[in-house]
């Protein structure tokens, strides 16, 4: 086992790696930019150090710095946690350099997995289904215009190394097809110092659905059910559960298979998760995110795995605690992201308890949520025998919540979680949108 | 966007107590930011930026940091992509940090200027183990003279000082981690 171990990251993720490290006997280094001295991963870690100004360009986002601060604090590996530096193949590949470990799969694998042309390529010939598309980068307008008419409007531009919803353009008509590519694709460079986009059938009411992948490099895989995350706001996830109301035993079974071979053939190590669009009985592979997510604890409350173990356990010793043909999924769990709408002090914080539920943050009362960073500040998961009885009692869990000082969108998800289209189950990606003027409404 | 919708968001944004406001839509980008919002990241630091380190000095205010760009340099981005570039020259002058001493024993006794680290990086305080100290407490420093050595990365990189000043002390040995905003000098502007 190793002794002590870097998270470079802040707030919530930084805290939960904290909290897993400790059962496992592992020191902790936080890092810490100036605009975070006060966050609670700095107070919960055995050591802390500094790594720069507030803006994370400056600071979580220094390679140079969060390696030196594990080299001279004598830690033997670095957790990207997720965002920033999670899935930067260069990051990994100098981790590495310098004798330490990286928690995640070797750097080939993130470019690989990174590029979504050549991810697509490689999920293809794993038996995936993709979503029919241009085989590869599309640039001549002329060119696009025959495949977009093979595949039939809508189609949706993606960049190739993109993500969160930029360098992304919905066509639904030939005349604003070569106009859409450009912009796409300047928006792609813009973004991501790649202007390569490819083209995509647009499917209209789709499911966002994932798979929890934990695989220990040595070939065994195994998946931890889906997730489903289709309430979202702009790309950005709301409310995940699992198991999806969308996807049946033989579905997953399906997804699982492929999944688990393609992970297996790349010697993935450490936990991924594999992305697929769900339309009408058919599923279809988007992308992997080589990394841990924000909504891990949903599969872990139906697991009953602790998937940050596993992850570490995988990386650092290429075992597992887990046998990929025991996970049984049990129950139904959903989480609700709380995100704060301003900086401010929190003056009072009240946490729900009680049965099945857990609240993952970085809050406390006095602490100052500082205007720089993600807006996410918790994440509220509850766990139940049915989606019903999940749901009731997140509406219980939402409701005994108190975050005073800073607005937060605790009542707009109260308010997902108990509109009627939500509870039936049947929504797709879409679904954000045409609610959204009433839940902005709520006060 | 039209001139009526940005105006109305404009008017709208102003009275909300919002600090910050991004708008994309595929098409145009617009910030909003009130001056809140950018105190509140000058001032996350340290509470209460002010503007002159004398002043700050004078008033005993707790932590008050003068930015790099207070002063009119470029600051630690500058040092950290040179970093990351590769070729970058081993022998790197990085701007240091300067930050009024909040050391209420310090103030009384001399009202120094601290200069702190701008990276994560180990201290030396001569080029090599037998040589002498660039920087020794009583050595009067110009602008521009190495003040010692930021081992990161295998990069050896030349902490400078910004202005004329006679060191007070050093608050580092030799082998020791200095984080980011670690102070490293105590000086006094000749």
């Amino acid at each position: 086992m190793i002794k002590r171990l870097l998270i470079a990251n802040r707030g919530e993720i930084a805290v939960r790696v904290i909290r897993t490290c400790r059962e496992l006997g592992i020191e902790t280094v936080a890092v810490y930019s100036t605009a975070d001295k006060e966050n609670l991963h700095v107070r919960m870690a055995d050591k802390a150090v500094c790594v720069g100004p507030p803006a994370s360009a400056k600071s979580y986002l220094v390679r140079e710095n969060l390696i030196m601060a594990a080299l001279r604090s004598d830690c033997q590996a670095i957790h990207p946690g997720v965002g920033f530096l999670s899935e930067n193949a260069d990051f990994a590949r100098a981790v590495k350099k310098e004798g330490l470990i990286f928690i995640g799969p070797d750097a080939e694998v993130i470019d690989l997995l990174g590029d979504k042309v050549r991810a697509r390529e490689t999920a293809s010939r794993f038996g995936l289904p993709i979503t029919p598309g241009t085989d590869g980068p599309v640039s001549d307008p002329a060119a696009a215009a025959k495949d977009a008419e093979r595949l039939g409007y809508p189609v949706i531009i993606k960049a190739a190394s993109g993500g969160g919803g930029k360098g992304m353009r919905i066509v639904r008509n030939a005349a604003d097809l070569a106009e859409n590519i450009s912009i796409a694709s300047r928006e792609a460079e813009a973004n991501f110092a790649d202007g390569t986009v490819f083209m995509e059938k647009y499917l209209e009411t789709t499911r966002h659905v994932e798979l929890q992948i934990l695989a220990d490099g040595n070939g065994n895989v195994a998946v931890l059910g889906e997730r489903d995350c289709s309430v979202q706001k702009r790309h950005q996830k709301l409310i995940e559960e699992s198991p999806s109301p969308g996807v049946d035993d033989s579905m997953r079974a399906r997804m699982s298979e492929g999944a688990v071979r393609m992970f297996r053939e790349l010697k993935y190590r450490g936990a991924g998760t594999i992305e697929f669009l769900v339309a009408d009985g058919n599923f279809y592979f988007m992308e992997v995110n080589a990394r841990v997510q924000v909504e891990h604890p949903v599969s872990e409350y139906v697991t009953g795995v602790d998937i940050i173990r596993q992850q570490i356990l995988a990386c650092t010793e290429g075992r597992m605690e887990i046998d990929p043909a025991a996970i049984r999924l049990d129950g139904w769990a959903v989480e609700c992201r709380i995100n704060a709408l301003t900086p401010g002090r929190i003056t009072e914080l009240q946490v729900p308890g009680g049965p099945g539920v857990r609240f993952d943050s970085f809050l406390y009362q006095g602490y100052h949520v500082p205007p720089h960073y993600d807006s996410m500040v918790a994440k509220l998961i509850v766990h139940a025998p049915s989606r019903p009885l999940a749901l009731a009692r997140m509406n219980r869990a939402l409701s005994e919540l108190r975050v005073e000082g800073i607005k937060t969108n605790r009542l707009q998800q109260l308010w997902i979680v108990n509109h009627p289209k939500f509870r039936s189950g049947e929504f797709g990606t879409s679904y954000y949108a045409e609610i959204e003027k009433e839940v902005e409404s709520v006060r | 966007m039209d001139d009526k919708t940005l105006i109305s968001l404009v008017e709208k944004f102003g009275a909300s107590d919002l600090a910050e406001l991004t708008l994309e839509d595929g098409a145009t980008r617009l910030v909003l930011r009130k001056e809140t919002a950018i105190r509140a990241i000058a001032a996350a630091a340290a509470v209460g930026a002010q503007e002159t380190p004398g002043a700050a000095g004078a008033q005993g205010a707790a932590g008050t940091l003068v930015t790099l760009s207070a002063l009119g340099v470029s600051g630690a981005q500058g040092a950290q992509s040179a970093l990351g570039a590769p070729g970058a020259p081993v022998h790197l002058g990085l701007p240091a940090r300067i930050e009024t001493s909040n050391d209420p024993a310090s103030l009384a006794a001399s009202a120094g200027e601290m200069v702190t680290s701008p990276i994560v990086a180990t201290f030396y305080a001569s080029p090599t183990p037998d040589a002498p100290a660039y920087a020794p407490v009583g050595k009067r420093v110009k602008s521009g003279e190495t003040l010692c050595i930021l081992e990161a990365m295998k990069m050896m990189n030349h902490l400078e000082a910004e202005f004329d000043c006679e060191i007070i002390s050093v608050k580092a040995k030799n082998g020791d981690l200095v984080e980011y905003g670690q102070s490293i000098f105590e000086v006094k502007r000749t």
